[in-house]
């Protein structure tokens, strides 16, 4: 009786070795959601339109993996946190989400647009940065380049370095403040855009 | 114990020898019974003479009889005429019973022939003496040394017989017999017998190859290859490649002939000169008669067949008989030449004696007076070689038999004998004839036709080429056509927004996400390669942390 109970105790205790108890799982994520998508109809043909145009994005923000700065000079890929669609796609569509919902005066289209011919003003931006860093933000920088057909095709350039704290641990939240980030871009391309149409109307 | 008188001494002189004495006496006795022993088992001493002493040495040089050492040289020296030297050589006790008169010595140094190589061991270990032991009962202790070793050993079962030939072969020591194809003996000796200028060869066929040998084998040469010109035309032959080389005979038979009776050692047999000859040699009787040729005899040699309707019945064998002329004075007509001929009674199924021979003399002489003629005709064109037909010509009868010294003539048919030479002018003429002028202008004429032909045929061949082309290029375009198409059907089908492209793009995001899906697993496995099976919970990696106390 006594062996019986050391084999079988022998033996769950084989078999419970095998066992792993902390398996991690992929997190996808997605930059703009659609829960929070604030549905604004804003297809008035009658605003004048501005095109959108994205540059290519560095090569490191060209993969899955989020990106997390670790020192001034090191990466790291998160092995476990990707993205559900390419920053290249989620950029422009954020951007142009939040552009649509906070200027009223312009109808913002993204580049290979059919109202391309029509437009008035192309942004072409060019991102450098966009990622979570150790010093606990979210980072956008990059410049773009206001090109107003009306003046000649004049070109205005502009450098932004924008930044959101972090409030908390973890991917999803800095994936929340990378949005902010986004919307804080839209909201200096709508000012600029402003003082260009009111120079304009000057 | 003092009252026992101790009793006294009895003195006596030694009368016996000290023991000392038997060492002396043993150390005699193992002297006395080594003397005797060295003297017993010391062997016999004898000594050959040798022409030459060449490579021997005294104490070095052993005696061999099939390889095993029986003895040594003890001494060399000249010999008193000083025309060879004298081996002393001492033989062991063992091997003395083979010094008997036919042991036969010889130095055994390297040597290189047609019949091999030998003795290549001496080459490092010096020369040295063999001894062939003999089986005569006399004992001997002086010998005269052979100058090489004999080819066949004594005592080797076989038969030797003696050969002879008085032709222009020569054969040496060593040269093989050889009875199809196989070497089954070999010249031993060579003779030559001045009376009657005839080369005697002493030969051994090996056992059990002499019960081939009976009295009815003939021998005959195959030395080398032979050519054969005769009237039957071209014929090569050769012995086995050994008397392609050197000279050889070979044996048998002749076909029809019987076997015949054994015979002893040392018969005598003819060396033929070839098969043919050998084969002649089995007709033993014949009859002669004289042909007498009024045209040239050139090409006709001696042993040329005498054919009866394409059946041979003799040879020619003399082609011109000495002559001698009792009348000195000119000859008026043409000499005739008198061609001696020989019919054979075996040839034709008569007895081979004297019977058949007289029943042969009757028959030819019955055909003679009846018409038989003989004519001269070309046996082999390229050769020019001749032979004698008999044939029967019945308008000419005779009534008596001409005779030319002690032969029987056989008349010629003259018109046949110059039946050659008429016919050769007679081509000659037609040769002449010929209007060779003609021909070569006409021949000219033709090959000028010839090149007009050839040159319309180029032109007809290069039109044809053009026309052909023509086509070609016409099939080449439209398939060319036909292909482009295909290639822009192709590319609509790709092209972006169509439904092939669109599957392209889906196929190719598909492949990007199962990528991404695959990239952390494979980083992991590139980090840990077993971390698969042994998964120690380490999933740990760097994450975004808050901002210090801020809050959410």
């Amino acid at each position: 009786m006594k062996q019986a109970l050391i084999v079988f105790s022998l033996s769950i205790m084989l078999i419970t070795a095998c066992s792993s108890n902390n398996t991690a799982k992929t997190q996808y994520y997605l930059l703009n959601s659609p829960t929070l998508n604030k549905a604004s109809d804003n297809n008035n043909n009658n605003k004048p339109v501005v095109i959108i145009n994205l540059l290519e994005l560095p090569e490191y923000l060209r993969q899955a993996s989020l990106v997390l700065q670790l020192s001034e000079h090191q990466l790291h890929y998160a092995h476990f946190h990707m993205w559900a669609e390419p920053l290249q796609v989620s950029i422009t569509e954020g951007l142009l989400q939040d552009l649509n919902a906070i200027d009223s005066h312009h109808n913002y289209m993204p580049v290979l647009n059919p109202q391309q011919l029509t437009s008035t003003t192309e942004v072409i931006l060019k991102i450098n940065a966009f990622h979570s860093t150790h010093q606990s933000q979210a980072i956008l920088t990059g410049r773009y380049w206001l090109k107003e057909k009306n003046k000649n095709n004049a070109v205005k350039v502009h450098n932004f370095t924008l930044t959101a704290d972090l409030n908390a641990n973890g991917y999803p939240h800095a994936v929340e403040k990378m949005r902010a980030v986004i919307t804080e871009l839209a909201n200096d391309i709508r000012k600029n855009m402003a003082v260009d149409t009111l120079n304009t109307a000057n | 114990m003092n009252d026992v008188q101790t009793p006294n001494a009895k003195i006596k002189p030694v009368k016996t020898v000290s023991t000392i004495w038997f060492v002396p006496l043993i150390a005699v006795f193992i002297g006395c019974w080594m003397l005797y022993y060295q003297w017993s088992n010391e062997g016999a001493e004898i000594t050959i003479n040798f022409s030459t002493a060449e490579g021997m040495e005294a104490g070095k040089t052993k005696i061999k009889s099939r390889n095993v050492d029986i003895g040594e040289v003890s001494q060399i020296e000249l010999n008193d005429s000083g025309d060879g030297v004298i081996v002393t050589a001492k033989i062991k006790k063992t091997a003395s019973k083979f010094l008997v008169s036919d042991s036969l010595f010889w130095v055994v140094s390297p040597q290189i022939s047609h019949t091999g190589v030998s003795g290549l061991s001496t080459l490092i270990s010096g020369v040295y003496i063999e001894i062939s032991p003999g089986k005569s009962n006399k004992e001997s202790e002086q010998f005269d040394a052979i100058d090489s070793p004999p080819l066949t050993p004594a005592g080797t079962p076989g038969l030797h017989i003696t050969l002879n030939s008085n032709d222009q072969f020569a054969y040496k020591k060593g040269d093989p017999i050889i009875y199809k194809g196989l070497t089954v003996g070999q010249f031993e000796d060579i003779y030559f017998n001045f009376e009657e200028r005839v080369v005697y060869y002493n030969a051994f066929i090996k056992a059990p190859y002499h019960q081939l040998i009976t009295s009815n084998t003939k021998f005959w040469d195959v030395s080398g290859l032979q050519f054969d010109l005769n009237a039957d035309g071209i014929s090569v032959k050769t012995g086995n490649f050994e008397t392609m080389l050197t000279n050889g005979v070979t044996f048998g038979v002749p076909d029809g002939m019987d076997i015949g009776d054994k015979i002893g050692e040392r018969s005598y047999y003819d060396i033929y000169e070839s098969y043919d000859a050998a084969n002649d040699e089995r007709y033993r009787r014949s009859i002669e008669f004289v042909v007498l040729v009024s045209d040239s005899i050139r090409g006709l040699s001696v042993g040329a067949p005498v054919e009866y309707r394409g059946v041979q019945i003799g040879k020619v064998k003399s082609t011109n008989i000495a002559l001698t002329r009792n009348e000195n004075k000119l000859t008026k007509a043409d000499f005739k030449i008198p061609v001696l001929i020989s019919l054979q009674p075996g040839r034709i199924g008569l007895p081979d004696n004297q019977e058949g021979e007289n029943l042969m003399l009757e028959q030819n002489v019955y055909w003679i007076k009846h018409g038989l003629k003989a004519v001269l005709r070309t046996g082999n064109i390229l050769t020019g070689s001749l032979y004698v037909d008999l044939q029967h010509n019945k308008d000419q009868p005779i009534s008596k038999i001409e005779q030319y010294g002690e032969f029987a003539i056989i008349p010629t048919s003259s018109d046949d004998f110059a039946q050659i030479t008429t016919k050769a002018e007679q081509f000659m003429d037609n040769l002449n004839s010929i209007p060779l002028n003609d021909l070569s202008n006409n021949a000219n004429q033709l090959m000028l036709d010839v090149a007009q032909t050839a040159k319309e045929l180029q032109s007809a061949s290069q039109s044809l080429n053009k026309l052909l082309s023509q086509v070609e290029q016409q099939k080449i375009s439209s398939e060319l056509n036909k292909t482009l198409q295909g290639i822009n059907n192709l590319t609509k089908d790709l092209s972006s927004g169509s439904r092939g492209y669109e599957d392209l793009r889906t196929t190719l995001n598909t492949l990007t996400a199962t990528m991404n899906e695959l990239k952390p697993l494979l980083n992991q496995l590139k980090h840990k390669p077993n971390s698969l099976i042994f998964n120690n919970g380490e999933v740990s990696e760097p994450m975004p942390i808050k901002r210090n106390g801020a809050t959410q």
